[in-house]
């Protein structure tokens, strides 16, 4: 070997070290960046929280007892303003939109702002709506000791140290709160993903499984099979967004005639059922086709018709391939946006419905990086979730072929 | 005994009634799987045929609402506003950007798979592979996140060491970067396959030959797995040119161009279909539809073309790997 070779043999060799390193520092790259922004922001309230803020007004229409001592826990901080009397804490905040607030940091839990019931006029008054850590604030009304209505807190352009002493010393008992929930969560896309993933496999499994026994048992080597595969391979290579074309254009005519109307979570699902075909195939005929032949021969011999053979041998075996299949199906309806954005809508929703438009969590990240200011906390505490899921689906599609593998080999 | 003949008769009849209903699930069932086969295969052609019909509707209508068909193709101005429909640029642009970053990203992932099949052992090689199926498990829209947050910022702080002023980042260089980074995966995967199914004879030979290991990765493994190699390629490009919420966040939708500057913002396929989202009637609408036709019939060429490349490339070599 000359020196030369051996030159040009390591400064290769690096290259491909440094290929690969690259990789590897994209992949850190982005996990550092996307963990960095969200997870500080990723608590209880963003996980199950509306996306929407909600105003609520809460209070008493009934006499209670407001002789009542509370003592702070020891967890409060600086510029926490307590009132002992109610057992409550409140702090002055700048949200997210850049206003001031009044956030509760602290609820003793036999605080009367945890009984309080809806005043406002309507179907919901009278059920209950308490006052958590976490709400802010807007504004009190109490009694004081002349009967007298008295209003305090942030909307009287008071501040916290102004307000709580003010009540604490007067009210003789409060009778009406008024907050806001803040927004800022994503558990209506959380739920409206759950939902189309269960619809779109409700629709895509069957055809794809019995697509696939088609190709595995019934299909000969003919014009129609070597049609059939090409098209569902060209159909795995179609953009996604074409699917959202073929959504509007194909899918929603059929939808109408039974009373759907425009983007709606059915519609989302529909498409996605088509999307996923070609992965629910290709996936299920290869675990079909690892199964030996012997189990369906032997089945045969034994009298068993084919549809026997199909349902009660073949498919148990292949069951953990087909597992495989559904997982990494549902990972990449967790992951698709392109797709649902025509078909599903672009309105975030607090409580979606099937019948209606919704955001799945990876649209609800497109909308929010959309406009003029991205959102990059919540679209980086949304990611955290949907990378989660699918690294964890990925994972778990890995530990179930290496243990069907090693039931192969034994 | 001839009560046994009638017993035995009246069995077999009902042996035959259930051997033909079950026959009969038989044919059904079979039925069945076929219907669901042909059904997934129609999906592509009625994808063609439903998309393209609503395609063509803008070019058809009356005089003063249809678009100019021939400027629609070459033109060079996109102002939805005036009603202005040039998706000539749009798609140079996309062309750019999809096969440059395909051409970027098509060197690492061979090395890499050199790597991960010829120079690393064991649990490196199980490491590296990870990493290659964990980026090619992150959805689009993180891609989107991480390219609007941090490869935006590399491309604005690049420019500035030239002087250059950008909109932000927003420029055909990030969307470049980010789908070199998006195709890198696939291509890896592919190669690496490749590669894999090389035969052992063909390495011992070379090695035999007095070729150092390298030397045969490079020399005679490498050009024996460019089937595959090509096939990743055009996989990687197309997942390029259909990309559309991750290139949608940093494109910058520029009204004009061609964009030669990579600094400058571009305007891609996908980025035209899904701006004025919110539109849900008109031409506007409509538009969508058509420059959908446009990217599937350039996805299509592209895979016609590679195609033809990789059996040219058959031919010349005359290996069939």
């Amino acid at each position: 070997m000359t020196r030369i070779r051996k030159i040009k043999d390591i400064f290769m060799q690096s290259l491909t070290w440094v290929a690969s390193g690259i990789s590897a520092w994209v992949l850190v790259a982005i996990l550092v960046f996307i963990f960095s922004n969200g997870w500080k922001l990723l608590d209880r309230s963003v996980l199950f929280g509306d996306y929407h803020a909600k105003n609520i007004v809460s209070g008493f229409s009934d006499e209670h007892n407001a002789d009542l001592t509370f003592t702070p826990p020891d967890t409060l901080e600086d510029g926490d303003v307590v009132s002992t009397r109610f057992g409550f804490a409140v702090r002055d905040e700048i949200d997210k939109e850049k206003n001031h607030v009044h956030t509760l940091t602290w609820v003793d839990d036999h605080s009367p702002l945890l009984n309080g019931k809806i005043t406002t006029a309507g179907p919901t008054q009278g059920t209950p709506a308490p006052f958590k850590a976490g709400m802010n604030i807007n504004k009190f009304v109490y009694l004081d000791n002349s009967g007298e209505a008295i209003t305090v807190g942030r909307l009287k352009q008071q501040s916290p140290q102004e307000w709580i002493p003010l009540m604490d010393g007067n009210a003789k008992q409060i009778t009406e709160f008024h907050g806001k929930e803040p927004g800022g969560g994503m558990r209506g896309s959380l739920m409206a993903t759950l939902i189309l993933i269960g619809l779109s496999l409700l629709f895509s499994v069957p055809i794809g499984i019995f697509a696939a026994i088609y190709l595995y048992a019934i299909a000969k080597q003919n014009r129609l099979t070597t049609f059939v595969r090409s098209s569902i391979e060209l159909l795995a290579g179609v953009p996604s967004i074409i699917f959202s074309m073929m959504g509007i254009t194909l899918i929603f005519p059929i939808i109408k005639l039974f009373g759907a109307s425009g983007q709606s979570i059915i519609l989302g699902s529909l498409t996605m059922a088509v999307l996923l075909l070609p992965v629910l195939i290709r996936q299920t005929e290869e675990a079909l086709r690892s199964v030996p032949s012997s189990y369906a021969q032997a089945s045969l011999a034994l009298g068993a018709t084919q549809t026997e053979t199909l349902f009660r041998v073949v498919l148990p075996s292949a069951r953990n391939g087909i597992f495989s299949a559904c997982l990494l199906a549902v990972s990449r309806i967790i992951g698709e946006s392109a797709a649902l954005v025509f078909t599903m809508g672009t309105a975030i929703q607090d409580s979606p419905k099937i019948g209606s438009s919704a955001t799945s969590l990876a649209v609800q990240i497109y909308v929010l990086m959309g406009g003029e200011n991205p959102n990059f906390e919540l679209s980086s505490a949304i990611s955290i979730v949907i990378l989660i899921l699918v690294l964890a689906l990925n994972l778990t599609v890995k530990v179930v072929s290496a243990l069907s593998d090693k039931k192969g080999k034994a | 005994m001839e009560n046994a003949k009638e017993n035995v008769m009246a069995s077999e009849a009902k042996f035959a009634k259930i051997r033909k209903r079950r026959r009969g699930t038989d044919v059904l069932f079979r039925n069945l799987f076929r219907i669901a086969g042909v059904i997934a295969a129609m999906m592509v052609i009625l994808i063609i045929i439903f998309v393209t019909s609503r395609g063509i509707r803008p070019f058809l209508g009356s005089a003063e609402e249809r678009v100019n068909l021939k400027y629609f193709l070459t033109g060079s101005r996109w102002r939805a506003d005036q009603g202005i429909y040039g998706l000539g640029f749009v798609i140079i642009n996309t062309l750019i950007v999809s096969v440059t970053g395909g051409l970027l990203a098509l060197p690492l992932a061979i090395l890499s798979a050199v790597l991960i099949t010829r120079i690393a052992k064991g649990k490196l090689s199980i490491f590296l592979t990870t990493i290659v199926e964990t980026l090619a498990a992150i959805p689009s829209v993180v891609y989107g996140v991480f390219a609007a947050g941090k490869i935006t910022v590399l491309v604005r702080d690049l420019a500035n060491v030239f002087g250059i002023s950008t909109y932000g980042g927003n420029s055909s260089l990030a969307v470049i970067l980010l789908l070199a980074i998006m195709t890198y995966p696939t291509m890896t995967t592919l190669a690496v396959s490749g590669i894999r199914a090389i035969p052992k004879e063909l390495d011992s030979a070379s090695l035999a030959l007095g070729a150092t290991p390298t030397q045969t990765s490079f020399k005679v493994i490498v050009p024996a797995a460019r089937s595959s190699i090509a096939t990743g390629f055009t996989l990687g490009l197309g997942r390029a040119f259909g990309e559309a919420t991750a290139v949608s966040m940093i494109a910058g939708n520029a009204l004009a161009g061609p964009s030669w500057n990579p600094f400058d913002i571009t305007r891609t396929l996908t980025s035209t279909m899904l701006t004025g989202l919110h539109e849900t009637s008109g031409v506007d609408y409509e538009i969508r539809f058509s420059v959908g036709v446009i990217l599937m019939f350039v996805i299509v060429s592209m895979n016609l073309l590679v195609h033809a490349a990789k059996r040219r490339l058959e031919k010349k070599g005359g290996l069939s790997a």
